[in-house]
C-alpha cells in the first residue's frame, strides 16, 4: 500500500521518497496542506508523512478533520518544533506518531514498519 | 548658637541707637552754641563758650573713636547723660542766661537719654536734671510752684520716654521671638526632609567644608570613598557642572553619586550638593528585566531559526544516513551525525527560552533525585573520571517539577566538573534554614575571575572552548520558574559553590510544625 508524505520543502520530500524507495515502499507527495488534505480525501493510504509548519492547512489541522471524518489511516507528524508534540497527541494518540526533525531514518522506518502492519 | 546669633542681633541694634543717640546729641550741641553765640554777640565772655563746646567735642571723639565699647554699654549712657547736662549748664552759666528758661535742652537731653538706655537711665537722669535745675534756677526755694510744675514736666517726660522705650523694646524682643520660632521652625522641617529621606545627602561650601551631611550619608559611604567623593564635588564646584556617577562598593553594594552646584539667589556658587543612593535593588531588577527581555528576544528568534535550520539539517542527516546505506561507510557518517546532533541540541537550548512548559510540581526525596541525576552523569564517559561527592540528609524532601530540577543540578554539576581539566571533584550537599531548602554544587576549580562575575548568567557567555554560553542563562530561568533563587560564592584558586535555594513546601512544613507542636506534649 502507498504512502502519502505532505511536506513544503521539496528537498525533504524528496530524502524520504528516496529512502522508502530503498526499502521498497512507493509514496505519492504533496506540497503544501490543501492539496495533501484533498490527496488523503479521495485515496487510502497505508500512512501519512505530516508536516506542521506549511502552506495551506497545517498539520495539526488535518489530522483533526481526517479524524473528525472517521479516517483512522496511521499518521507520522514531523516537526522542527518538539513542544508541539503534547498539542498533537491532544487531538489523538491513536495511530499518530511524533517524529522530531532533524528525522532519524531508522526511527522512520521503525514507525512506517509499524503503521504498515496494522493496515 | 541660636542664643549667640540672637546676641549679636541686639547687639547691632543697639549700636545703631547709640549711633543714633550721638547724631542728636552733636545736634543738640550745635543748636546750643548757635544760640550762645546768638546771645553771646554783645557779650564779651564768647570765649569761654568756645572752649568749653572744644572740650566737650574734643572729649566726645576721644570717647567715640578709643571708648566705643564703653560707650556702647547702657549703664555709660548715663554718664554721657551727665557730662551733657553738665555741658548744658555751664553754657548757660556763661553766657548768663541761666535765669532764661532752657528748660527745652534739658527735656531733650532727657529724652534722647531715655530713648537709648530705657527707663533705667530716664529716672537717674530725670533726678539729676531736676536736682540742677533746682539749684541754679530756684536757689533751694522749693515752695516756687512754677518750679514744681517745671519739675513734674521734668519727671514725665523722663518717665514716658523711658516707659515708651521699655514698650518698644519689648515689642521688638517679642517680634524677633517670633522670627526665631519661625525661623527655626523651618530650619527644623529642612533638616527633617534631608533627615527623612533615604538618599545620602551631603552639602559643602567651596573650600571642601561640609556644612550639612545627614545620617544616611554617613550610613552609606563609607571612610575610604568619602574623601574621593567630596574631591569630586570640589572639581565640580570648579566646573560649575552637575555630575553623576557610579561605584561598587566592595561588599557589592551598587552606588549612585549625584552632584549639583549649590547657588545662591545671585546665581553665584557657593558650594556643592552631593545625593548619595544605594541602586543595588534597582540595578538587580534592571539587569534581570533586561535579561528577561534578551532571552525573549532569544526565544523568538529561536522558534524563527529552529524551522529554517532544522529542515536543512534534517536533510543533511537523512542524506548521510542514505550514504551510509549505500556505501556501508559508518566512521565519516558518525562526524557528520555527532555535529547535526550538536546543532540540533543548541538549537533545542534556544527554544527553551521561548517557551515556558507547564510546571508539574510534585513531591520528591531529594537525596534519591541526587543521587540518580549524579549517576546518570557519571555514565556519561566524558565524566567518567570526575568525582562526585554526595551529603544530603535522607527524608528531605521539596515540591518541585522534577524535569526542571534534573536540567538545573545536570547543567551545574557537569560545569563543575568541567572547572577543572583533571581531578575533578564536585560536591552536592543540602542545608535548610527555616522557609529554604539550599541546594550547594561545589566544585574543585580555579574560582571565576572577578571581571566576568556579572557576566556569567548572561546568553552565549562562555569560556569554555566547546560551550554554547547558555547553560547557567537557562539554570537561571528554570530556578526562577521554580519559583527559587541562585546564587554563587567563589574564591580564586578554591573553587565555586553555587546555591540554589527553593522555597520550603507549604504543606509540608505544615506537617512538620504539627508533629513537633504535638510531640511537644
Amino acid at each position: 500500500m502507498k504512502g502519502l508524505i505532505v511536506e513544503d520543502e521539496v528537498n525533504i520530500r524528496y530524502l524520504f521518497r528516496e529512502f522508502l524507495k530503498i526499502k521498497g515502499i512507493e509514496v505519492d507527495e504533496a506540497e503544501d496542506g490543501n492539496e495533501g488534505f484533498k490527496k488523503i480525501c479521495q485515496n487510502k493510504y497505508g500512512f501519512i508523512i505530516l508536516d506542521i509548519k506549511m502552506g495551506g492547512k497545517h498539520g495539526i489541522e488535518i489530522l483533526e478533520e481526517m479524524r473528525k471524518r472517521g479516517n483512522k489511516t496511521p499518521v507520522i507528524i514531523c516537526s522542527a518544533y518538539r513542544h508541539l508534540k503534547d498539542d498533537v497527541f491532544l487531538i489523538s494518540k491513536e495511530n499518530v506518531y511524533f517524529l522530531p526533525k532533524p528525522v532519524d531514518l531508522n526511527e522512520l522506518w521503525d514507525i512506517v514498519q509499524k503503521s504498515m502492519s496494522l493496515n | 548658637m541660636g542664643g549667640d546669633k540672637r546676641k549679636d542681633k541686639r547687639n547691632r541694634r543697639q549700636i545703631r541707637e547709640v549711633d543714633f543717640f550721638m547724631v542728636f546729641r552733636w545736634i543738640m550741641v550745635l543748636l546750643l552754641l548757635l544760640l550762645s553765640i546768638y546771645s553771646s554777640i554783645n557779650r564779651s565772655n564768647i570765649h569761654f563758650v568756645l572752649i568749653v563746646t572744644g572740650i566737650y567735642v574734643f572729649i566726645n571723639i576721644i570717647l567715640r573713636i578709643f571708648f566705643t565699647g564703653i560707650i556702647e554699654k547702657p549703664f555709660s549712657l548715663f554718664f554721657i547723660y551727665l557730662f551733657d547736662i553738665g555741658f548744658v549748664t555751664s553754657v548757660l552759666m556763661i553766657i548768663g542766661e541761666i535765669e532764661q528758661n532752657f528748660l527745652l535742652f534739658y527735656l531733650l537731653t532727657i529724652l534722647l537719654v531715655s530713648m537709648t538706655g530705657g527707663i533705667r537711665t530716664s529716672i537717674p537722669a530725670t533726678l539729676t536734671s531736676s536736682f540742677i535745675f533746682f539749684y541754679f534756677f530756684n536757689r533751694g526755694n522749693l515752695i516756687d510752684t512754677t518750679y514744681l510744675l517745671k519739675v513734674i514736666f521734668i519727671f514725665l517726660t523722663g518717665i514716658m520716654s523711658g516707659l515708651w522705650k521699655e514698650i518698644m523694646d519689648s515689642k521688638i524682643k517679642m517680634k524677633e521671638e517670633e522670627d526665631e520660632k519661625k525661623m527655626n521652625s523651618i530650619k527644623n522641617f529642612y533638616k527633617n526632609i534631608i533627615c527623612s529621606i533615604d538618599e545620602g545627602i551631603v552639602v559643602i561650601d567651596r573650600d571642601g567644608n561640609r556644612i550639612i551631611e545627614n545620617g544616611n550619608y554617613k550610613n552609606l559611604i563609607e571612610e575610604e570613598y568619602d574623601e574621593p567623593l567630596v574631591k569630586n564635588l570640589k572639581f565640580m564646584i570648579e566646573m560649575n557642572r552637575p555630575f553623576s556617577t557610579s561605584f561598587m562598593t566592595r561588599d557589592r553594594r551598587f552606588i549612585l553619586v549625584k552632584g549639583y552646584p549649590l547657588k545662591n539667589e545671585m546665581n553665584e556658587i557657593e558650594g556643592g550638593v552631593g545625593i548619595v543612593s544605594d541602586i543595588t535593588t534597582e540595578k538587580e531588577n534592571i539587569d534581570f528585566l533586561n535579561r528577561t527581555k534578551n532571552l525573549a528576544n532569544i526565544g523568538k528568534m529561536a522558534l524563527y531559526i529552529a524551522h529554517e535550520i532544522r529542515n536543512p539539517l534534517n536533510i543533511i542527516k537523512g542524506m548521510t544516513q542514505l550514504l551510509e546505506m549505500k556505501y556501508g561507510d559508518k566512521e565519516y557518517v558518525e562526524y557528520v551525525l555527532e555535529n547535526v546532533k550538536r546543532i540540533d541540541d543548541i538549537i533545542e537550548d534556544l527554544l527553551s527560552f521561548s517557551r515556558k512548559r507547564e510546571s508539574i510540581k510534585e513531591e520528591i526525596e531529594l537525596s534519591s533525585f541526587i543521587r540518580e541525576v549524579a549517576l546518570s552523569i557519571k555514565n556519561d564517559p566524558r565524566y567518567e573520571d570526575a568525582k562526585i561527592l554526595i551529603g544530603v540528609d535522607e527524608g528531605m524532601r521539596i515540591c518541585v517539577d522534577k524535569e526542571n530540577l534534573r536540567k538545573i543540578l545536570v547543567n551545574l554539576i557537569t560545569n563543575g566538573i568541567e572547572a577543572k581539566e583533571e581531578g575533578a571533584k564536585v560536591q552536592i550537599f543540602v542545608t535548610k534554614d527555616e522557609d529554604l531548602v539550599h541546594i550547594n554544587v561545589k566544585d574543585n576549580g580555579p574560582g571565576i575571575p572577578e571581571d566576568i562575575r556579572d557576566k556569567i548568567f548572561d546568553p552565549f557567555f562562555t569560556t569554555k572552548k566547546k560551550g554554547t554560553g547558555l547553560g547557567l542563562c537557562i539554570v537561571d530561568k528554570l530556578v526562577q520558574e521554580e519559583g527559587g533563587t541562585i546564587k554563587f560564592y567563589t574564591k580564586k584558586g578554591e573553587g565555586t559553590i553555587f546555591r540554589v535555594s527553593f522555597p520550603l513546601n507549604k504543606e509540608r512544613k505544615e506537617v512538620i510544625n504539627y508533629e513537633r507542636a504535638h510531640s511537644g506534649r
